[in-house]
């Protein structure tokens, strides 16, 4: 009978769907189209309402209203929070999964967006977004020391218990926040909880000073320690804040925060998501493999190339796999060639303690274990090279850097490709537009698209503009 | 177990609404293959994630159909969609949906949806309903009447006037009136009108939050 009722339930789930392809492109359902396009979630009559006028004289600017939440529409950040996360949290984990918690990789990300930086420069800029609050103001009230909940989620569930069940569903009404007792700082179990409840006129008062009302997440030691943990993000993810806001995550450097030595700094390739992905144990090959799969699009098997000279690999890839020398000749040597030259980059990184540790002038153990072959190439430096620029990989468009040391000069060279900038055209179609790049017509959108992209300043923000209004009609 | 049944009733409900939708905004059409002609109350097996095998018996015309191109949304996408339709923040049910996520749809493609994920949306829905509803109950701002609620349900949730699209605004009220007419939905609740009328406009919120309207990307 269950089986039944959703059986029946899809089938006409199926019907509605159907019906629904076939809505009319009138302002009016492409202003829904786009907000679709660019958040993901769904548009209040209100919002249809303003958006719909909008379309017929400036689509850029109702898309960028949309966008920035600006001229009354309100979806509390989607575009950050939904669209431009989804896109870029399976950049940070190995199996490419969107499930991920939001991180210093993604914030990052999403606060370059949000700022219009030059997105060409991410890989390598100094530069990581963290949150930082402002303290509330006002009555708070204190819950007694063997009653801190522990975690931010129970400290939630324990704030709440004393306010109204109407307030506690209602954000707008009441906050709470975790605080050091103030007698006893470095003690973790002494923290309290502290929940506060504004009024209407009070919380007026808050928002004409623009004040932004949140956890002071600076003030959680645990969470502050954005080197070593996830916490301070993904508490942010489970208050449900705003990414979108500009008063929440705020551009820093990364010395201090994530690296001691600013030799050790290249944008998102060394922030602290990215070292627990791809440095974490392994032999230090993953950061370049998946940096070219993440950011030029191309899997190592795309870029397997056998005519490439084995100089650089490494003495842990055997040459008779299996007993047979042709196995390498024919395969492993098309892969390992490229990566292992490129892979010295990472030579000085490890990530032990739930930290990428920076060690300059020590080569991690990682990169030399697993000897199988003697005479093969031995990491003593950090030093790379690229020797993919002659052959078939020479059409990822590489720019000047070719040879360096460490990971900011090879994130420049990434960052010179033309690869680079395709790769983020061809994903931010495919987020907007939520079809694969397969068809001619779709590949000749993508290359305008990255056209317009670079001679935009690299502005990501106008690239999910212009590639939503290109599917609009679709 | 009772909570269970009241799920699969409103899931049901849910999807019946989605095709009384249907019936009023399409109108009728001559399917090839027959010349028959049908309202789209009457489509059955086909429309389907991958297009389907047109038994020519539907009220869909094939030709003006791109199946392809319909979405659902994703986990992300429709937990914001609650949050934002119905003003509950989402670290208010942030335990119940870090529990769901698994189940509710990972990407866009319909293709792969499953009844898990409409079970799961229609949870996920419920939990937002329930602090929506209790939330006006409590400041004595939901409508006393069924009528009012039906209406403030539509201006809140669906883009729908009832002067501009009349048929479609009637084919909606009437469905969510089963709901409250409902005399099985919540047998338990009879004693108290109050309490009732709680329970089923947790229900008629619902059926709206979980139908194609808000789970597609259309």
């Amino acid at each position: 009978m269950k089986f039944k009722i959703v059986a029946c339930s899809l089938i006409m789930f199926s019907n509605f769907a159907a019906a629904l392809s076939m809505v009319p492109a009138d302002p009016r359902a492409q202003a829904r189209k786009l907000y679709f396009s660019l958040t993901g979630v769904t548009p209040s009559t209100r919002e249809l309402d303003l958006l719909e006028v909008k379309m017929e004289s400036n689509k850029n600017e109702a898309a960028l209203d949309i966008i920035d939440q600006r001229n009354e529409i309100k979806n509390g950040g989607a575009f950050y929070t939904v669209t431009v996360k989804d896109m870029v949290t399976p950049w940070t984990n190995k199996d490419g999964s969107t499930l991920s918690p939001l991180n210093d990789m993604s914030a990052t990300i999403i606060g370059w967006i949000r700022d219009n930086k030059q997105f060409n420069q991410i890989l390598y800029t100094d530069s990581v977004y963290k949150a930082a609050g402002v303290t509330f103001k006002g009555e708070l009230k204190y819950f007694p020391k063997n009653q801190y909940p522990g975690t931010i989620a129970n400290a939630q569930q324990l704030c709440d218990r004393d306010i109204p069940a109407a307030d506690r569903a209602d954000r707008t009404k009441s906050f709470w926040i975790i605080h050091n007792d103030p007698f006893n700082p470095n003690d973790r179990n002494a923290k309290k909880c502290m929940a506060t409840k504004y009024n209407e006129t009070q919380l007026n008062g808050f928002y004409a000073l623009d004040a932004l009302l949140l956890p002071h997440l600076d003030l959680v030691i645990e969470t502050n320690l954005i080197a070593s943990t996830n916490a301070h993000f993904e508490s942010i993810s489970a208050l449900g804040l705003d990414l979108g806001d500009p008063r929440l995550l705020n551009h820093s450097s990364q010395e201090v925060k994530l690296h001691a030595y600013p030799q050790a700094i290249s944008g998102l390739m060394t922030t602290r998501a990215y070292g627990a992905a791809y440095v974490i144990a392994g032999t230090n090959r993953a950061p370049v493999a998946f940096a070219m799969k993440n950011f030029l699009c191309k899997d190592m098997e795309e870029l397997n190339d056998t005519t490439i000279p084995d100089l650089r690999n490494r003495r842990d890839v055997d040459r008779s796999p299996g007993g047979t020398s042709a196995t390498y000749k024919t395969r492993c040597i098309g892969c390992h060639a490229g990566m292992d030259g490129l892979a010295g980059a990472y030579a000085y990184y490890d990530y032990t303690t739930e930290k990428l540790i920076y060690k300059p002038g020590v080569v991690s153990t990682k990169m030399n274990h697993n000897v199988v072959f003697n005479e093969g190439f031995v990491t003593q430096s950090d030093q790379w090279i690229n020797l993919w620029v002659e052959g078939q990989n020479a059409s990822l468009g590489w720019g000047q850097t070719t040879v360096g040391e460490g990971v900011k000069s090879l994130a420049v060279m990434l960052s010179e490709t033309e690869a680079f900038h395709s790769c983020m055209a061809k994903q931010v179609y495919e987020k907007v537009c939520f079809r694969k790049v397969s068809t001619v017509w779709d590949k000749t959108r993508v290359k305008n698209l990255t056209s317009s992209y670079k001679s935009d300043s690299f502005n990501m923000k106008n690239l999910f503009i212009n590639a939503s209004l290109s599917c609009l009609g679709d | 177990m009772k909570k269970n049944h009241s799920f699969l009733r409103i899931l049901s409900l849910s999807s019946f609404l989605g095709l009384a939708s249907c019936v009023g905004v399409e109108k009728p059409v001559v399917t090839p293959g027959n010349g028959s002609t049908t309202s789209g109350v009457d489509g059955g097996a086909d429309g389907g994630a991958d297009g389907g095998t047109n038994g020519g018996t539907t009220g869909i015309d094939p030709q003006a159909l791109n199946v392809k191109s319909v979405r659902v949304k994703n986990y992300n996408q429709y937990n914001t969609s609650l949050e934002k339709m119905t003003g509950i923040n989402r670290s208010v049910h942030n335990e119940l949906f870090n529990a769901l996520k698994g189940s509710l749809p990972a990407d866009n493609q319909i293709a792969g949806m499953t009844p898990f994920n409409l079970i799961a949306m229609s949870r996920l829905a419920d939990a937002y309903c329930t602090s929506f509803v209790d939330l006006k109950f409590s400041k004595s701002e939901f409508p006393a009447t069924t009528d009012e609620a039906i209406a403030m349900f539509i201006a809140t949730f669906l883009d729908t006037a009832p002067a501009s699209q009349p048929e479609y605004y009637q084919a909606l009220s009437v469905e969510m009136e089963k709901i409250y007419d409902s005399g099985t939905l919540f047998p338990e609740a009879d004693t108290n009108p109050l309490l009732k009328h709680r329970n089923s406009s947790i229900a008629a919120c619902v059926v709206v939050l979980a139908s194609p309207y808000v789970t597609l990307l259309e």
